[in-house]
């Protein structure tokens, strides 16, 4: 009942008519960024994240949320979907099936049993240590450098690299300046945002400069997948949402210029559905550890927590008994966004058609002057624009080399966190590391972390990690 | 040709008017009785055609040229350009069939799209020569001259996959006049012979050249046409360069005492560098490297012997491989990445020395960064090891954007506080264009009025956000 009451509450609060029009705002430029695969999901999520900053947080997340879940299906929809068949899609039932089979019923159901749960889990989690904190957080690290695509010494740099840059700034205990070269502009540390747009943002920019995207087709025969490929789907999503497993590969494989998405030889994604239906339920499934722990499990969540944390709102088990109203907006928005979705996607088969007929070139000194007037708004500070282009640099530079910058992202935003327990448990344990490792749950969670490294090492050794999918790709292409 | 005469006929009939009469007139063209056409007639037949025409012409020569190189069945291949009269046989016209087509003039001009670009009105000859012929604005954003530059490099790499071109020999540094030719173009020699697979050296039939580049890439046999594109460019860029420097000197000098007084000196210099780094370096950026980039595409040599390529004569062909994203990390780029983490690592523990470290059972506030960075220092080792070990498939990643949303970044930086949202954006978004949107003027414009436009009226008047909008004096 309580669940049911507080959906209820969440369902009242969110159809607010300006509710309503940010859920289809966010769906329609999430689309239409999608459709362009310039960005990826995070880069656009990041690209608006600045300016929900002068949103109330319930509107803030809405307009994310619906952005979020917009860009997804953008990106796996096939550019031209509607081109030559926008009057007989909507009468396509395997299409409208599909959509809705694959993607609105997961959701849906893992939305609400997220709910169901989550006060049990919340308060289940409160009983949880300073020292299982920490060691949660360095289990969701390891099993995303684990899931990396390219190297996994890269990835654990960016990781590391991440922690490193979330400790510039003044120390949160006794306010002295760390790292910031006597510059009053470090002294609250490097934004967020900045970080996030420059990486996400400018980098692809940078890097997607001048080439252009050839039509896609409708696989009509792929949209209508059997019931096991959808379940594997599901499954895999569930897994990577609570793991942050396979995160990047999810978020990333069907970005236009991405190195690691698996494509078919005609350079179509593969699969649309499942693909749709694994990133749809990741982002569900991974806002039940964020909600409830506090911990993204990938970039995109990473972009969330910071989204929160601008409007003061620190995402764990309090959450729920703190700002109720929030908690509740975010799961119901999950199920809301896909009722929203779907119409949107089945009848504005024309308007996408001219959507997807912009080139990137046309959008980008838009996107770029954008992003520097967002940036700009957040301190009026020209030193965040700069440090936008530095990360931007930085990005493109991550790129050439095959660093994840999901690692980077995420490391970031667990930073404070980590580093906050890492020093309370210390302080608790008088500094005994046996003591620390000792704690059953702590000690399990950790000997988890170190198994997860040293399988996902072996694995990649017998599979002669030394070529990347990107050059297995252009070696077969070359071949 | 023959098509286009008929369709112009068919275009141009009125009614029921018989054409009889004019195809009476028409067989007595030289394309009818001998089957060749005077220079003259095919020159006014392709500066006639209109430009979607030229262009579907252009792409099916094209097809038709490579089908010639290596024909699949012999009624495809293509005459065009091809001196019937002191042939004696079919087989002599095969043989020669492609190094006849590369000597001949209009279908050279013609594919390399050197036609004369027709307009609507009469320029004053001085403006013509400036502005559009072979002028200092014509195609410099333009990239249609670069789209032609893969297919002879196709052309080249059938020549060498035929054996046709085996190995080729430049001029010796001793040759005062070559030398000399070598120290004004840096790496860039021409070919006094080439072998082929039968072993016999033969002076070359069309003008082809070694691109000898300062780095260990690889040396490139590149043909006439693209050195005199590149040498075109380069000295237009010499130009537009000059021109730029002059326009600084004169502008200088008339606000001399005037403006530079009240001008805050840092912005004044920082200004009066971008005007003069930044103008050539666009051209150079925009205009140069993209013909030199593009020499990568052209087929892989490399010296006979031991002897340093510099002073190598003779060149032999390697058949690499011609995609640049199918290159791999070589040389010093390995091991770049892992120097960067450890250059990182090295700051960071540079910054941190200064902070208190662990007291008691307490973290410090350097205890973690002095941890991380240690780690971070090690993990930068690693990379290092692994590039050393592993090799890698190289991402490919354009130099041009980023110097170009650097540039426009940079402008915003200075620009916001003196002088508001919209000129800071206006440049911003105007400077991304030109890199973005090179050859659109109209589009660049279009899209910088709707770029000021809707993020004047998004943040200032729907968010309300503080921006100050016009400059403050």
């Amino acid at each position: 009942m309580e669940v049911l009451s507080g959906l209820t509450q969440g369902l009242n609060n969110l159809l607010q008519p300006i509710n309503i029009f940010l859920m289809c705002l966010g769906a329609l430029v999430g689309i239409w960024f999608g459709l362009l695969r310039v960005l990826s999901p995070t880069g656009t999520v990041a690209a608006v994240l600045a300016i929900t900053f002068g949103l109330p947080p319930i509107e803030g997340i809405v307009l994310l949320t619906a952005l979020t879940f917009g860009v997804l299906y953008g990106n796996v929809l096939p550019r031209s979907q509607l081109i030559g068949s926008a009057a007989k899609l909507p009468a396509t039932r395997g299409f409208r099936f599909s959509l809705v089979s694959g993607a609105l019923l997961p959701a849906a159901v893992i939305a609400f049993v997220a709910a169901a749960i989550s006060p049990t889990v919340a308060s289940t989690a409160l009983l949880l240590g300073l020292a299982e904190y920490a060691a949660i957080m360095i289990l969701v690290l390891s099993a995303m450098v684990a899931s990396a695509t390219g190297s996994m010494i890269r990835a654990m740099t960016m990781c590391i690299f991440g922690l490193l840059l979330s400790m510039v700034g003044s120390d949160l205990e006794t306010g002295m300046g760390r790292m910031t070269f006597d510059e009053a502009e470090l002294a609250d540390g490097i934004g967020f945002v900045n970080i996030a747009v420059g990486v996400f943002v400018i980098a692809d920019m940078m890097r997607n400069f001048g080439s252009m995207v050839a039509g896609d087709r409708l696989r009509f025969s792929a949209m209508t997948q059997t019931p096991p490929s959808i379940l594997r789907a599901i499954g895999l999503g569930i897994f990577g949402g609570l793991t942050g497993a396979g995160s990047k590969f999810l978020l990333d494989s069907n970005t236009r210029d991405s190195p690691e998405g698996e494509r078919d030889s005609a350079g179509q994604p593969d699969h649309p559905l499942p693909s749709a239906a694994e990133k749809d339920v990741l982002v569900t499934t991974s806002f039940v550890p964020f909600m409830i722990l506090g911990l993204p499990t990938h970039a995109l969540g990473a972009l969330i927590v910071g989204a929160f944390a601008i409007h003061g709102i620190v995402p764990g088990p309090q959450v729920i008994t703190k700002q109720p109203e929030l908690y509740w907006v975010v799961f119901v928005s999950f199920i809301a966004i896909h009722l929203v979705l779907i119409p949107i996607v089945l009848i504005g088969g024309r308007i996408y058609n001219l959507i997807a007929s912009t080139t990137f070139s046309t959008i980008a000194p838009f996107l770029f002057a954008y992003c520097c007037a967002a940036i700009y708004s957040v301190n009026n500070s020209p030193f965040d624009v700069a440090c936008m282009l530095v990360f931007g640099v930085f990005g493109v530079i991550m790129i050439r080399f095959d660093f994840d910058r999901n690692m980077l992202l995420t490391a970031f935003v667990l930073g404070p966190l980590l580093e906050e327990n890492l020093r309370r448990t210390f302080l608790i344990a008088r500094g005994s590391l046996p003591d620390i490792l000792g704690r059953p749950i702590a000690g399990s969670i950790l000997l988890l972390a170190g198994v997860i490294l040293i399988i996902a090492s072996v694995v990649r050794l017998r599979r002669n990690a030394a070529v990347s999918p990107f050059a297995a790709r252009v070696q077969g292409r070359s071949a | 040709m023959t098509l286009h005469i008929g369709q112009s006929l068919e275009a141009e009939r009125k009614g029921d008017e018989p054409v009889a009469e004019r195809l009476l007139q028409l067989v007595n063209l030289p394309w009818y009785r001998t089957g060749q056409m005077p220079v003259w007639l095919r020159q006014r037949l392709t500066a006639g055609m209109t430009s979607s025409l030229y262009e579907q012409v252009r792409q099916i020569l094209d097809g038709l040229l490579l089908t010639n190189v290596a024909p699949t069945r012999k009624n495809v291949a293509i005459d065009v350009g091809i001196g019937q009269a002191g042939a004696t046989s079919k087989t002599a016209i095969e043989e020669n069939r492609l190094s006849r087509q590369m000597r001949d003039p209009i279908l050279l001009e013609f594919h390399m799209l050197f036609r004369q670009r027709r307009v609507a009105f009469r320029l004053p000859p001085i403006v013509a020569r400036n502005l559009l012929r072979s002028g200092l604005l014509r195609n410099l954003f333009g990239r249609t001259s670069l789209d032609d530059l893969p297919s002879s490099a196709k052309i080249l790499h059938h020549l060498v996959d035929r054996g046709e071109i085996v190995s080729v020999q430049v001029q010796n540094k001793t040759d005062v006049a070559a030398a000399d030719r070598v120290g004004r173009e840096g790496g860039i020699r021409e070919v006094c012979g080439i072998v082929g697979a039968s072993r016999v050296g033969i002076a070359p039939s069309y003008s082809y050249y070694l691109y000898l580049p300062a780095s260990s890439a690889p040396v490139r046999l590149l043909d006439g046409a693209t050195i005199a594109l590149y040498r075109q460019r380069r000295s237009r860029a010499w130009r537009l360069s000059l021109i730029n420097v002059g326009l600084m000197l004169l502008l200088g000098a008339s606000l001399y005492g005037t403006a530079f007084d009240h001008a805050n000196p840092g912005v004044a210099v920082i200004l009066m560098l971008s005007w003069l780094v930044g103008p050539p370096a666009m051209v150079y950026v925009f205009h140069v490297y993209p013909v030199v980039q593009r020499f990568a595409l052209f087929p892989a040599f490399q010296p006979v012997g031991d002897q340093p390529r510099i002073k190598s004569r003779d060149f032999i062909a390697t058949n690499q491989a011609a995609s640049p994203s199918a290159q791999t990390e070589t040389g010093w780029i390995r091991v770049a990445p892992g120097v960067l983490i450890i250059a990182l690592a090295c700051l960071a523990l540079y910054a941190g020395s200064t902070l208190p470290g662990l007291r008691g059972y307490s973290f410090g506030p350097g205890t973690m960064p002095y941890v991380v960075s240690i780690i971070l220092l090690v993990l930068g080792l690693a990379v290092v090891v692994e590039g050393l070990m592993i090799t890698r498939s190289m991402i490919p990643v354009t130099f041009t954007p980023v110097v170009g949303l650097i540039i426009a970044g940079a402008v915003f930086f200075v620009t916001i506080r003196p002088f508001g949202l919209i000129i800071a954006i206006g440049l911003a978004s105007m400077i991304t264009g030109i890199f973005y949107l090179r050859n659109r003027p109209g589009a660049i414009v279009r899209v910088v009025l709707v770029t000021v436009v809707f993020i004047v009226l998004f943040f200032v008047y729907l968010l309300n956000l503080p921006f100050q909008l016009w400059p403050r004096f």
